[in-house]
C-alpha cells in the first residue's frame, strides 16, 4: 500500500494539533495529569516585570512545581504620606504581590486566610480546572478564617491576568484584595521588552478623617490608585531612550473604567486578558481604555527623552479625596469668601482671624498632587510620570528632566507678541444677554406636573 | 362721705410721699432693728433700714454710679423699695395692737338731766369696766403672739425680696448673655446669607438656595429681637424690685453669669428648712395666739360685760343728792360663751393643722429644690465640661472638612450656628441652676416661695448635631 505524502502530512498536522490540545483538555477534567514544562527561570525564560510601588510574589520549586503562598490579611496601607487605610490585602501589602510565572509552569498556590471573614481566590482570565476557579459556592466552599487552601494548575496561556476574591466581592475588593498575575510566553518569538511594567487600577472611598475604606460606596470614589498609590506617592516609570517598554494594566475598580493616557508617545495595545491581539489588529493609540475586570497591555519604544505624564484621563480620577458636595465657587472671590467664613467663625469680629483653623482632618492628603520642577502639580490620584533619559546607569528615579535650552514654554515677550501680531488687550465684555421671555402661548413648567 | 374719704386718702398719700414718718417706726424701732438683724443673718446681705428723701437719693446715686452687683442691688432694694417700708409699717401696727391690748378701757362718765314740775333731776355716774382688768394679760398674750407672727411674716417678706432681687440679677445677666450669643448666631447666619448672595450673583446657585439663607437670617433676627425683649423685661422686673423709676433705670450690670460655686448645697436641707422656716414660725405664732384667744374665751365665758362705778343723783322733789355704788353685768343665761370657746378652740386647732401641713410642705419643698439644684448643677456641669467642648470640637472638625473641601462653607456655618445655640442652652441652664440654687437658699433662709415651686423648666435643648456631610 502506498502512502501518499499529503495524507501523511494531514495526519501529522492532526497529531500535532491533538498533541497541543489534548493535554489541556485532559487537565481541565483531571488535574495533575497534564504535562507541565520545566519551571521557567527569570532572566533566562523571561524578563521579570516591574510592579511600581509593589513587589513580585516569591516562589520555590518543589518537585518541579512552582509553589507560592498567599496570605490574605488585614493591612495598614499608606496610599500616600498622610493617608493610611485599614485595608485587606495579601502578604502584608495592598495590593497583593504580582504573581509571575511562565506558560507551561505547573504552579501550586497556598492561600491562607487570616481575615476575620471567609474568602476565596479567583484567577481572573486564567484557564484553570473548574474546581480551581475560586468562585465561592459555585466551584468550592469558601476558605474560612484560619484555613489554608491549595490551588494547583498548569499555566496554559501567556498574558496579563489578575487575581481577586470571589467571595463577598463587593467588600473584599473594596478593601484592596486583588493582585496581578503575569504569565510570560515560553519559547515564543515575541520580542522581550526592556522594561515590563505592571499596573493594577482600583478605586476607594476614604473620607478625610476616616481610615477604613467604605465598601458601601458605589459611585462616589475619592481615592483612585495606580498599584494602590496616589500621586505624589506613585513611583515613576523609568526607561532609557530606545527601550522597548511594555505596560500591563489591569482594572479591578468597583465601577469605573479608566482611560489611561501617555504623553509624548503613541503605543499599541498588544493583548488583553483574553489573549494577544494579532498584529493586524493593533493600531496606534495614546489612550487605552481599561474596562472594569479587564487587562490591557501596551507597548512602545521610549523615543523621546523627558518627563511624560501617564495618567487616567477621567479628570476626577486625578484628584485626591475630592469632596463632591460643595458649592461651586467659580466666579467668586474665594479669598474674600474664605475671609467672610473666618470672620463668622470668629463670632463676627472681622480681622480676628482666629475663628478658623486651617488644619486638615487627620488621615487626609492634599486634593492636588505635589511639588514639581515648575510649581505645584495639580494632579493627584492616578498620575505618574514616564521618565525617559538618554543615559541611565540604573533604572532608579533619575529626578526631574533637565530640559535643553529653549525647549520649555515661557512667557511671551512684548517684542515677540508685536513681531507675530498678537494682540493681548482685553476685549470688550459681551453684551448682557437679553432676558428670556416666555411666549404667551408656552405652557409654564413647574415641578409637580402642573 | 366718699368725698371726705378720698380727701383723707389723698392727704395720707401726700404725707407719705412728702416724707411723713410712720408712727410705727418709733414705736416698733426695736422690732424693725430685730427683723433687719434677722434678715442679715438669714440672707448674708447687708440689710440697711429704709431711707428717705435726700438720704435715699444720695444712696441711690452712689450705688447706681457703678455697674450693679448682687450686693449693691440688694442694698438698693432694701433702701428704696416701698414694699420694705410697708412691711416695717406692719410691725408698727402689730406693736400698736399689742400696746392696745395692754390697756384697760377708759372709765365712763354719765350724766342725765330730767325736768319735772318740781324741779330738775340730775343723775351723774362714773363706771369702769372691770372685766378688762381681769383679761388684759390674756389679751396681751394674744397680741404678743400676733406680733411675733407679724415679725416672722415681715422677715419672710424681706427675705423673699432679697432673693427676688438676686434672681432678677441672674435673669438680667442671663438675658444679656443670651442676647449676646443670639447676636453671634445672627452674625454666622448673616454671613451665610451674604456668601450665598455672592454665589447667586456668580450664577452658581438657585434663587431658592438664596431664599433658604434669607429665611435663616430672618429667623435669627427674630430670635435676637426676642432675646432683646426678654432682656428689657428682666431689667424692668429689677427696676420694680429696686424701686427705681425711669430716671434711674439706666443702670448696667457687667459680666456674664458667674460659675456656680464649687460646692453644692448639702446637708440635711429638709431639717434645716424646717428649723429655719419663718412661715412655720409665723404659723406657730398664729397657733399660740389662737390658743391664747381660746383661753381668753374660756375665761370670759358668757361674762361679756361687768362695770363697777358710782352714781350720784339729785332728786327732783327735794333737791337732795344721793350717792352710791353701781354695778352692771351681763348674766350668762342664754349666751354662756360656749360658742365663742368652741370657735376659738377650733381656730387654734385649725392653725395647728395648718402648721402641721406647712411643715410637710416645707420639707417637700426642700427636697424638690434640692433635686432641682442637683439636677441642674449636674446638667450645667455636663454641658460645660463635655457638651460644649464637643460642640466646639465639632466646629473645628467641620472646619477641617471644609479646609479639605469635603463640605461647603454653609455646612461650617451651620455647625457654628449649632455651637452658638448650644452655648445659648448652656447660658440658660446656668441661669436655671443659679435660680434653683437661690430658690433653695431662700427656703433655707426661711421663706417658702410657692410661686417658685411651680416654676421649673429645663432650657430648650439645642439642635442635635447632624452628621457631617461628605461620608
Amino acid at each position: 500500500m502506498r502512502t501518499s505524502w499529503p495524507r501523511i502530512a494531514s495526519f501529522a498536522i492532526l497529531a500535532v494539533a491533538l498533541g497541543y490540545w489534548l493535554p489541556a483538555s485532559a487537565e481541565d477534567d483531571h488535574p495533575g495529569h497534564d504535562q507541565p514544562a520545566a519551571p521557567g527561570v527569570p532572566g533566562t525564560d523571561y524578563t521579570p516585570v516591574v510592579t511600581p510601588n509593589g513587589s513580585t510574589l516569591p516562589w520555590q520549586v518543589v518537585d518541579g512545581i512552582k509553589v507560592f503562598h498567599l496570605v490574605a490579611e488585614e493591612v495598614r496601607h499608606e496610599f500616600a504620606p498622610g493617608l493610611i487605610g485599614r485595608c485587606w490585602g495579601y502578604n502584608g501589602q495592598v495590593h497583593g504581590p504580582t504573581i509571575e510565572a511562565v506558560e507551561g509552569d505547573r504552579i501550586r498556590i497556598y492561600v491562607t486566610n487570616r481575615l476575620p471573614a471567609p474568602t476565596t481566590v479567583h484567577w481572573h482570565g486564567l484557564h484553570v480546572p473548574n474546581g480551581m476557579d475560586g468562585v465561592s459556592g459555585v466551584t468550592q466552599r469558601s476558605i474560612e478564617p484560619g484555613e489554608t487552601f491549595r490551588y494547583e494548575f498548569t499555566l496554559t496561556q501567556h498574558g496579563t491576568f489578575m487575581y481577586h476574591p470571589h467571595h463577598d466581592e463587593m467588600v473584599q475588593m473594596a478593601l484592596g484584595m486583588m493582585g496581578m498575575f503575569v504569565v510570560h510566553p515560553r519559547g515564543r518569538a515575541i520580542p522581550r521588552p526592556d522594561r515590563d511594567f505592571v499596573y493594577l487600577l482600583s478605586e476607594w472611598k476614604i473620607t478625610p478623617g476616616k481610615e477604613r475604606p467604605d465598601p458601601n460606596e458605589m459611585t462616589d470614589f475619592n481615592v483612585v490608585t495606580f498599584n494602590g498609590k496616589v500621586f505624589p506617592a506613585t513611583a515613576p516609570l523609568v526607561a532609557k531612550r530606545g527601550d522597548l517598554v511594555r505596560i500591563r494594566i489591569g482594572n479591578l475598580s468597583a465601577t469605573d473604567h479608566h482611560p489611561i493616557h501617555l504623553h509624548g508617545h503613541s503605543f499599541r495595545v498588544i493583548e488583553t486578558d483574553g489573549g494577544e491581539i494579532p498584529e493586524a489588529g493593533r493600531w496606534p493609540e495614546t489612550t487605552v481604555l481599561v474596562p472594569v475586570g479587564s487587562t490591557r497591555t501596551v507597548e512602545f519604544i521610549a523615543e523621546r527623552a523627558g518627563d511624560w505624564a501617564f495618567h487616567c484621563h477621567m479628570t476626577h480620577h486625578t484628584m485626591n479625596q475630592m469632596g463632591h458636595d460643595i458649592p461651586n465657587l467659580v466666579g467668586v472671590d474665594q479669598t474674600a469668601f474664605d475671609q467672610a467664613v473666618m470672620n463668622a467663625l470668629a463670632g463676627g469680629k472681622a480681622g480676628e482671624g482666629n475663628g478658623m483653623s486651617m488644619d486638615m482632618p487627620k488621615n487626609s492628603i492634599s486634593m492636588l498632587g505635589g511639588p514639581g520642577p515648575f510649581g505645584f502639580i495639580t494632579m493627584g490620584g492616578m498620575f505618574t510620570v514616564l521618565k525617559v533619559r538618554e543615559d541611565l546607569k540604573t533604572y532608579e528615579d533619575p529626578g526631574w528632566y533637565a530640559h535643553p535650552d529653549g525647549t520649555v514654554a515661557s512667557p511671551a515677550s512684548d517684542e515677540q507678541l508685536r513681531r507675530d501680531g498678537i494682540d493681548t488687550a482685553p476685549r470688550p465684555s459681551p453684551a448682557a444677554p437679553t432676558p428670556m421671555t416666555t411666549p404667551p402661548s408656552a405652557p409654564e413648567h413647574h415641578h409637580g406636573g402642573k | 362721705m366718699s368725698r371726705r374719704f378720698s380727701v383723707a386718702v389723698t392727704a395720707l398719700a401726700l404725707a407719705a410721699t412728702s416724707g411723713c414718718r410712720s408712727s410705727g417706726e418709733g414705736l416698733a424701732a426695736h422690732d424693725v432693728a430685730s427683723v433687719a438683724g434677722d434678715l442679715a443673718r438669714r440672707t448674708g446681705a447687708d440689710a440697711p433700714l429704709p431711707a428717705y428723701d435726700d438720704v435715699l437719693a444720695n444712696a441711690r446715686m452712689a450705688l447706681l454710679s457703678h455697674p450693679l452687683t448682687e450686693e449693691s442691688a440688694v442694698k438698693l432694694a432694701l433702701l428704696g423699695n416701698a414694699r420694705v417700708r410697708a412691711s416695717y409699717e406692719r410691725l408698727g401696727i402689730a406693736r400698736a395692737e399689742l400696746l392696745q391690748a395692754g390697756l384697760i378701757s377708759n372709765p365712763v362718765f354719765s350724766a342725765s338731766l330730767k325736768s319735772f314740775s318740781a324741779g330738775p333731776e340730775v343723775e351723774l355716774g362714773l363706771a369702769q369696766s372691770f372685766i378688762d382688768i381681769f383679761f388684759v394679760p390674756l389679751r396681751r398674750q394674744v397680741a404678743a403672739e400676733e406680733l411675733g407672727a407679724m415679725q416672722a411674716q415681715v422677715a419672710r417678706d424681706l427675705v423673699r425680696l432679697v432673693y427676688d432681687v438676686r434672681r432678677a440679677i441672674v435673669r438680667v445677666r442671663g438675658a444679656q448673655e443670651v442676647t449676646k450669643v443670639r447676636r453671634e448666631g445672627l452674625s454666622a447666619v448673616a454671613a451665610a446669607r451674604e456668601l450665598m448672595k455672592k454665589l447667586h450673583e456668580a450664577g452658581n446657585v438657585r434663587d431658592a438656595d438664596l431664599t433658604v439663607e434669607e429665611v435663616g437670617a430672618a429667623r435669627a433676627q427674630l430670635e435676637v429681637d426676642v432675646a432683646e425683649a426678654l432682656c428689657r423685661e428682666a431689667r424692668e422686673t429689677l427696676n420694680v424690685l429696686l424701686g427705681l423709676g425711669a430716671a434711674d433705670s439706666g443702670w448696667t450690670i457687667d459680666g456674664p453669669l458667674p460659675a456656680l460655686p464649687p460646692a453644692g448645697i448639702s446637708g440635711e436641707v429638709e431639717t434645716r428648712a424646717i428649723a429655719t422656716s419663718l412661715d412655720l414660725v409665723e404659723q406657730c405664732a398664729h397657733v399660740q395666739a389662737a390658743l391664747a384667744a381660746a383661753g381668753l374665751a374660756q375665761r370670759q365665758g358668757g361674762l361679756a360685760h361687768m362695770d363697777l362705778g358710782a352714781v350720784g343723783k339729785r332728786e327732783a322733789s327735794d333737791g337732795a343728792w344721793g350717792f352710791g355704788p353701781e354695778i352692771s353685768t351681763s348674766i350668762p343665761i342664754f349666751d354662756t360663751g360656749a360658742a365663742k370657746v368652741l370657735a376659738a378652740s377650733a381656730r387654734a386647732r385649725e392653725h395647728a393643722a395648718r402648721h402641721e401641713q406647712l411643715k410637710v410642705e416645707v420639707g417637700a419643698a426642700a427636697r424638690r429644690f434640692l433635686d432641682r439644684v442637683t439636677t441642674l448643677r449636674a446638667r450645667e456641669r455636663t454641658m460645660r465640661e463635655i457638651y460644649l467642648p464637643l460642640r466646639a470640637r465639632l466646629v473645628e472638625q467641620t472646619t477641617q472638612s471644609f479646609n479639605a473641601m469635603q463640605i461647603g462653607a454653609f455646612d461650617v456655618l451651620d455647625a457654628k450656628e449649632a455651637e452658638v445655640d448650644a452655648r445659648r442652652e448652656h447660658v440658660e441652664t446656668l441661669a436655671a441652676a443659679w435660680l434653683a440654687r437661690l430658690d433653695l437658699s431662700e427656703l433655707l433662709a426661711g421663706s417658702l416661695n410657692r410661686e417658685r415651686l411651680e416654676v421649673f423648666s429645663v432650657p430648650e435643648p439645642a439642635e442635635r448635631p447632624t452628621p457631617l456631610k461628605g461620608h
